[in-house]
């Protein structure tokens, strides 16, 4: 397709439930990619599968609607191959911490410069409703009939633990504030991992809109808070409750994935020799 | 008189050098322009199991082990024991006499040699096996000076220090056998060098024919027998601007790879067949979005974990028919060391041609024996990157309908346009659709580059003269053991060919049914229980081989056992045959 205006916007039939959180997360981060002027064959969407990953087809940029559980290594191959390009993954709590949940730990660790967007409306809602990782103990759907027995996942927790340098917590009920968070993941030069809370209107009774309105509250507003403390970081980030912080919860320097590879630093491998190499001196030894 | 053929074979613990052992004399046969062929045996373990490596040296050219040893070196006493069956008369046996103890036998070459004294003497135990080779030069009453280079070219990388060391532990090995054994009459002569020839195993072989191609990118997870493709690549990393990554799973490993293709980079991934399990997703979606993709499917024996360090041919259904729904794919079973070389550079021609995934097939057996190869001539090979694009304009759509199924690949970050790649059934912008008139169309797309793609395959290639009492089928690895079955049973008067099947799909079915038309007698050897490839041929050809040599026991066949196999064949009575024929259909 032809190069949009950077509007990012395109013509394809939307199919989420009037009041999907999704709207929210598309707006904030079209708007997101505005702010920060990027082009968009600048940009790949990497997505995984899930009403979240629908998203890949609603936004103008290059897209690779990829497998559930696996948009994390798909972004981590795209971006090895041509580091300049500017790489979204973006999944559910299912696919991202249940098919895929070993891969989160692994890219996180790697401090690999990618940013993935979770679309955490804590139930499967493409397959109808079922309890998902995320989702609260007693969470009552198909599967769980007397509720859910197991606690529930902290997807950001699972991230700080395996080192990444940037982990926020986002809510569809601010857009402007999701679009700003959205904004400083994507810049941020190193893994970053934004869990946006996103109510499903459709299958998810307890984690509504309003259920969050009454719990949020915007860390920025804590002058005390000191995002770059990793121990304050690990104390924040399991608050969960009655009181709910969103916000940029940690946010370090490190070097990236990518700074570390020699080869790297000579260009994008895409732009490197792509000749015929001589192989003599591997067959004469 | 009989032209050279001997078989050394040296056994010892994990870790006691074994493999670089059998390297070593591999690589003294090179250097006294003979041939050589190693194999090695090892169980999964580092330390303590019992590893055993055999070199068979030859003076005209010979690619496979052979049922005998010659000399036995044995640097522990399991060694003997296990071995020592063997031998035959004539033959002799090496041994730490430190730390074994042997009691005469009959018409064998009892050869003590106190390896750990010299080996402490020269610079440390660690290099008794050092000492051990020098000494079996020295009783095949050998050229030191050759030895003597192999070792300073061996160590060269380790220092001075290193290669006297070794130096001097072989010269004390080599000259308390000199002369030693009277009653052992096999020497090893040195002939003209040909420095076309080299020594390589088939993982090295592959690497190296996916660097000529241009490889940027490998994600391989570790897994027998294809670790030493991961090793070797992040090891040229630097030198051929390569990203080689470890991921965290086989499953990670694929789809990286897929994103990295998507990119632009010509990538790879590798592994054996558990690892291949977890891949079969991934290679679905690149069937799917059509990206290019090359896998190495190293066999080794299954199903799960079996026996993880012997051979097997037993993933051939697997990678034939691995993934769910239908799409397109290339597999490649190359033979040995050259042929893995030209199938892997041409698989990543294809993968891009074609924008679909390409296996290449081999086995434990294949991936680390070392054969002795003539170096190929690449100099006419051409880089065919397919339809590939960097400039986009407002008409591009990544899956617009083409006559031969193939369309542009425009790469992410090219400006002026955007390309989609989707693992949904999509239309030609690579949007979701599930609308039928699109999936039809989106089916036959990807589908009939199938049809192309055949024309465009070699012929299966027929060794031997076509007017023959016995045609051979085989696949993979068994390519060098069979043609030195058909060279014995040349010498015992039988006209034997083989067919080689390396491009396995698409299957050239014409062409392999054309052969059975002047086919008298028809045998096919594989290493598996039910006869995989047999099966397959008869799905697509229509006739059944009812001859077949199986073997799943972990271990390569010898040609001497084909040899065996043809002759009962051949002295069973046309009736008799008929009728076995009759009961297996």
């Amino acid at each position: 397709m032809t190069e949009p205006e950077n509007n990012f916007d395109n013509k394809n039939q939307i199919t989420w439930c009037p009041g999907c959180g999704n709207f929210s997360i598309i707006a904030a981060l079209k708007n997101a990619l505005k702010t920060l002027n990027y082009k968009p064959h600048d940009i790949v969407l990497a997505g995984d599968i899930g009403c979240s990953s629908k998203l890949t087809d609603y936004v103008e940029v290059n897209t690779f609607t990829g497998l559930h559980g696996r948009v994390i290594p798909l972004a981590q191959g795209i971006k090895l191959a041509n580091h300049k390009l500017h790489v979204i993954a973006i999944g559910g709590d299912g696919g991202l911490f249940a098919e895929g949940g070993n891969h989160i730990l692994h890219a996180a660790r790697r401090n690999i410069n990618i940013t993935v967007i979770v679309n955490d409306n804590q139930v499967y809602a493409l397959t109808k409703g079922q309890a998902s990782p995320t989702s609260e103990k007693k969470f009552i759907s198909g599967p769980t009939p007397e509720g859910t027995i197991e606690n529930p996942i902290n997807p950001l927790l699972v991230a700080l633990a395996s080192g990444a340098t940037f982990i926020a917590r986002g809510w569809a009920g601010d857009n402007t504030g999701l679009s700003e968070i959205f904004a400083q993941a994507i810049s941020h030069d190193g893994f970053s991992i934004v869990d946006v809370l996103s109510p499903c209107v459709s299958f998810n009774k307890i984690n509504t809109l309003e259920y969050y309105k009454s719990r949020v509250y915007k860390l920025v507003d804590d002058a005390t808070y000191d995002k770059s403390d990793l121990t304050q970081a690990f104390e924040k980030v399991r608050l969960w409750g009655d009181h709910i912080p969103i916000g940029v919860i940690h946010e370090a320097s490190g070097p990236t994935y990518e700074k570390q590879i020699p080869v790297l630093q000579k260009g994008t491998l895409v732009s490197q020799n792509n000749g015929l190499i001589d192989t003599e001196k591997l067959l004469d030894r | 008189m009989e032209s050279q053929n001997i078989v050394v074979a040296i056994g010892g613990v994990a870790g006691a050098g074994i493999m670089e052992s059998g390297h070593l004399l591999a690589k003294y046969a090179l250097a006294s322009g003979l041939f050589s062929f190693m194999a090695s045996e090892y169980p999964s373990l580092i330390r303590g199991g019992h590893n055993f490596a055999m070199v068979h040296i030859t003076e005209n050219e010979t690619n496979s082990l052979t049922q005998k040893i010659d000399i036995l070196v044995a640097l522990n006493e399991q060694t003997v024991k296990l071995h020592e069956r063997e031998l035959k008369e004539g033959s002799a046996i090496i041994y730490d006499s430190d730390i074994i103890e042997l009691e005469k036998v009959d018409g064998i070459t009892i050869q003590g040699v106190p390896l750990t004294t010299i080996a402490k003497e020269s610079g440390g135990e660690i290099i008794r096996n050092t000492v051990a080779i020098g000494a079996a030069i020295g009783l095949l009453k050998g050229n030191f000076s050759i030895l003597e280079e192999t070792l300073k070219s061996t160590f060269e990388k380790k220092g001075q220090e290193v290669i006297d060391m070794n130096v001097r532990a072989a010269l004390k090995g080599y000259r308390f056998t000199q002369g030693a054994g009277s009653s052992f009459d096999l020497s090893i002569k040195h002939k003209q060098i040909d420095s076309q020839r080299i020594l390589l195993n088939g993982n090295d072989a592959i690497c190296i024919g996916a660097i000529r191609s241009g490889l940027k990118f490998a994600a391989i997870y570790p897994m027998t027998p294809v670790t030493s493709i991961l090793d070797y690549l992040a090891a040229e990393q630097n030198n051929f601007n390569l990203v080689v990554k470890e991921p965290e799973d086989e499953i990670s490993a694929i789809i990286m790879t897929i994103g990295a293709s998507y990119s632009g980079a010509r990538s790879l991934t590798a592994t054996s067949g558990g690892g291949f399990c977890l891949m079969t997703e991934g290679l679905g979606l690149a069937g799917m979005a059509e990206i290019p993709l090359v896998v190495v499917e190293g066999m080794r024996s299954g199903p799960s974990s079996a026996m993880p360090t012997k051979t097997e041919q037993s993933d051939l259904d697997f990678v034939l028919y691995a993934g769910h729904g239908e799409f397109p794919r290339i597999v490649l079973a190359p033979g040995d060391p050259t042929e893995c070389i030209e199938a892997t550079f041409n698989a990543f021609n294809l993968a891009d041609k074609y924008q679909l995934p390409v296996i290449i097939l081999t086995d434990k057996y294949l991936a680390s024996s070392l054969y002795t190869i003539n170096k190929p001539d690449m100099s006419e090979w051409k880089i065919d990157r397919g339809k590939i694009t960097t400039s986009g304009n407002e008409t591009y759509s990544r899956y617009e309908l083409e006559e031969d199924g193939v369309s542009s690949r425009l790469l992410p970050g090219s400006p002026g346009a955007v390309t989609h790649a989707d693992s949904y059934e999509h239309d030609a912008l690579g949007r979701d659709s599930d609308d039928p008139t699109i999936r039809i169309s989106m089916m036959e797309k990807r589908m009939k580059k199938i049809n192309n793609l055949a024309k465009e395959l070699p012929e299966p290639i027929l060794y031997g003269e076509k007017d023959a009492e016995i045609t051979i089928f085989g696949w993979g690895s068994n390519k060098s053991i069979i043609l030195d079955a058909l060279k014995l049973l040349d010498k015992e008067g039988i006209k034997a060919n083989y067919l080689h099947l390396l491009y396995v799909m698409p299957f050239p079915a014409y062409e392999v049914a054309k052969i059975f038309d002047h086919t008298k007698a028809a045998l096919i050897v594989e290493n598996n229980y039910s006869g995989q490839m047999t099966r397959y041929i008869r799905s697509l050809t229509g006739r059944r081989i009812t001859n077949k040599l199986l073997k799943f026991d972990g271990r390569p066949f010898l040609p001497e056992e084909i040899v065996k196999k043809v002759k009962s064949i051949l002295n069973t009575p046309l009736k008799a045959q008929a009728d076995i024929k009759e009961k297996n259909d």
